[in-house]
């Protein structure tokens, strides 16, 4: 990756399927090292903005585009992770993970693959089948699998939700170490408040029907993690409280722009 | 005790009744032989037709005949069938195409077409091998084609995300997405391909299971054409077996995702 820093840029985004508009103008900006995170009520357009910036779905007004040029298609340095695994059953552990270098026929994917899994902590998982992990390992495949092209962005749509609080929070930190280490652009989705201040360095708040940006949080809560504090006192810093309260009020604020 | 082990046990004294009641009713006498000879009969059948032969070969020849016929219609519906149905599930001109031919061979029963089949291809093995392979071919297509056309969504979101080509998708995702179907088209397709070989037998063969039970019947010789359904009962139910193998080994994901 270039030193410069990468953009994704979503302007002034409108969406609607059939006739029911989903998204109102909303604008959002996802550069290198930045971790973005959406949060929103359920059903208010995260997994669309997503998919329009994975280039899965296209907008009926506004522009989405990388480093400026415009985004049509999915591409390889956006790698997406899927609300549930999204992974392939009729492959080993390794050969998922390969995947996506298998597309391009690399030849060392397979050593490549062994490397990856051991950078999200499954060593030694590359001969399991999709059945035999939990779904937390599940999902570290998924992650690991989104990361072996060495993308600059990471587009993650609620990947912890169906994890057990535990293993959720083993996660999130997991991802952080990833994250600093490769400093990705990262856009993240979650319904979860104390996810989104935990992991960002901007939450970004969707409210109303249908969609605008309710409010912008520029936070620094995961640098204090990854310094090696605890999560749990994180959590009780008052000002994390806050800004749980203000994103909540926010969310269930009746929307200004309903209809 | 599990549900399989129950299953079974119930099967085999379902089977043991039937020929328990098999044996009751040929015992008493009272049927004339010629309309159900005994098990014991059927069994000496086997036995002689095994060693010595019925109508100029043993029984394994006409076992390997009837096998061979089977096994050669099987390889070409699967060699046709499943790029065909491939064609039809993940495009639509494919479908535009191949849809309607397959629809409208799919309701004929295989005896309304082997005369045609034989004025074309004349009555040697070739004929033979191609009605069965067309009794086959429709079960297969279907099934690749609905095995192909319903991935989940989020696969092939997945893969288009890491940059797949159509191809690509169509070979990496689709295909072994569909392989549970296919192989349940397999199934379905050896009994329609059982089925189809005693019609396509009768055409000027010379061996086969579906030719000795034909020539025994002409004779009226009922324990042979009894010991040959037997025969036939036994052999699809090894073939069943194996396709279950084949399921377990090839797709053990089946059931759990
Ligand atoms: N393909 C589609 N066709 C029609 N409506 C859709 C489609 N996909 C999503 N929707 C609708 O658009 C709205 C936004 O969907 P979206 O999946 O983006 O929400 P979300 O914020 O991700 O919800 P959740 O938190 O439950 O995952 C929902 O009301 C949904 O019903
Ligand atoms: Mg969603």
């Amino acid at each position: 990756m270039s030193d410069a820093a990468r953009h994704i840029r979503l302007r002034d985004i409108h969406l609607r399927y059939g006739t029911t508009p989903i998204l109102d103008g909303v604008s959002l900006d996802i550069a290198s090292g930045e971790f973005i995170v959406v949060v929103g009520a359920s059903g208010s357009g995260k997994t669309s903005l997503l998919r329009l910036a994975a280039g899965f779905l296209k907008a009926d007004r506004g522009t989405v585009a990388i480093d400026d040029a415009p985004i049509t298609a999915p591409g390889a340095e956006r790698a997406v992770v899927f609300q549930d695994d999204a992974l392939f059953p009729w492959l080993t552990v390794r050969d998922n993970v390969a995947f996506p270098l298998k597309l391009r026929g690399d030849r060392a994917r397979k050593a490549k693959a062994d490397a990856q899994l051991q950078a999200v902590g499954l060593e030694g998982f590359g001969d399991r089948r999709l059945w035999e992990l939990s779904g937390g390992q599940r999902q570290r495949v998924g992650l690991a699998r989104a990361l072996i092209t060495q993308p600059a962005f990471l587009l993650m749509d609620e990947p912890f939700a169906a994890l057990d609080a535990l293993t959720r929070a083993q996660m999130q930190v997991a991802l952080l170490e990833v994250w600093s280490r490769h400093r990705q652009g990262v856009l993240f989705i979650t319904h979860d408040i104390d996810e989104a201040l935990l992991l960002a360095t901007r939450v970004v708040v969707l409210a109303g029907r249908p969609a605008k940006v309710a409010q912008t949080i520029d936070t620094g809560f995961a640098r204090r993690v990854l310094e090696g504090e605890k999560v749990r006192t994180v959590r009780h810093d008052p000002a994390f409280q806050s800004l749980r309260e203000q994103i909540l009020d926010s969310l269930f604020e009746p929307a200004a722009n309903t209809p | 005790m599990n549900s399989r082990h129950l299953t079974r046990i119930v099967s085999a004294a379902t089977i043991a009744a039937v020929l328990l009641l098999w044996w009751t009713v040929t015992a008493s006498e009272r049927i004339d032989p010629l309309f159900l000879p005994s098990p014991a009969a059927v069994l000496a059948k086997f036995v002689e037709a095994a060693r010595d032969g019925y109508a100029d070969a043993t029984l394994w020849q006409h076992l390997a005949a009837s096998l061979g016929r089977v096994f050669a219609a099987l390889a070409a519906a699967i060699v046709l069938g499943v790029p065909v149905g491939m064609a039809i599930g993940a495009s639509p001109v494919g479908r535009g195409i191949f849809d309607p031919l397959v629809e409208a061979l799919r309701p004929i029963p295989p005896l309304a077409y082997l005369p045609l089949v034989v004025i074309w291809l004349g009555i040697g093995e070739t004929s033979k091998v191609v009605v069965i392979g067309i009794a086959m071919f429709a079960p297969i297509v279907l099934a690749t084609a609905s095995g192909v056309a319903h991935v989940a969504a989020n696969r092939l979101d997945a893969a288009r995300a890491f940059g797949a080509s159509g191809w690509q998708l169509l070979i990496h995702i689709r295909l072994p997405a569909a392989l549970p179907d296919i192989l349940t088209g397999v199934r379905i397709a050896l009994g329609a391909g059982w089925t189809t070989l005693v019609a396509a037998e009768l055409v000027a063969a010379t061996r086969g299971l579906g030719f000795m039970i034909q020539s025994a019947a002409q004779f009226l010789v009922t324990d042979v054409v009894i010991m040959g359904i037997v025969v036939i009962a036994a052999v699809a139910f090894l073939f069943e077996a194996g396709v279950r193998a084949l399921e377990r080994w090839l797709v053990p994901w089946r059931g759990k995702f």
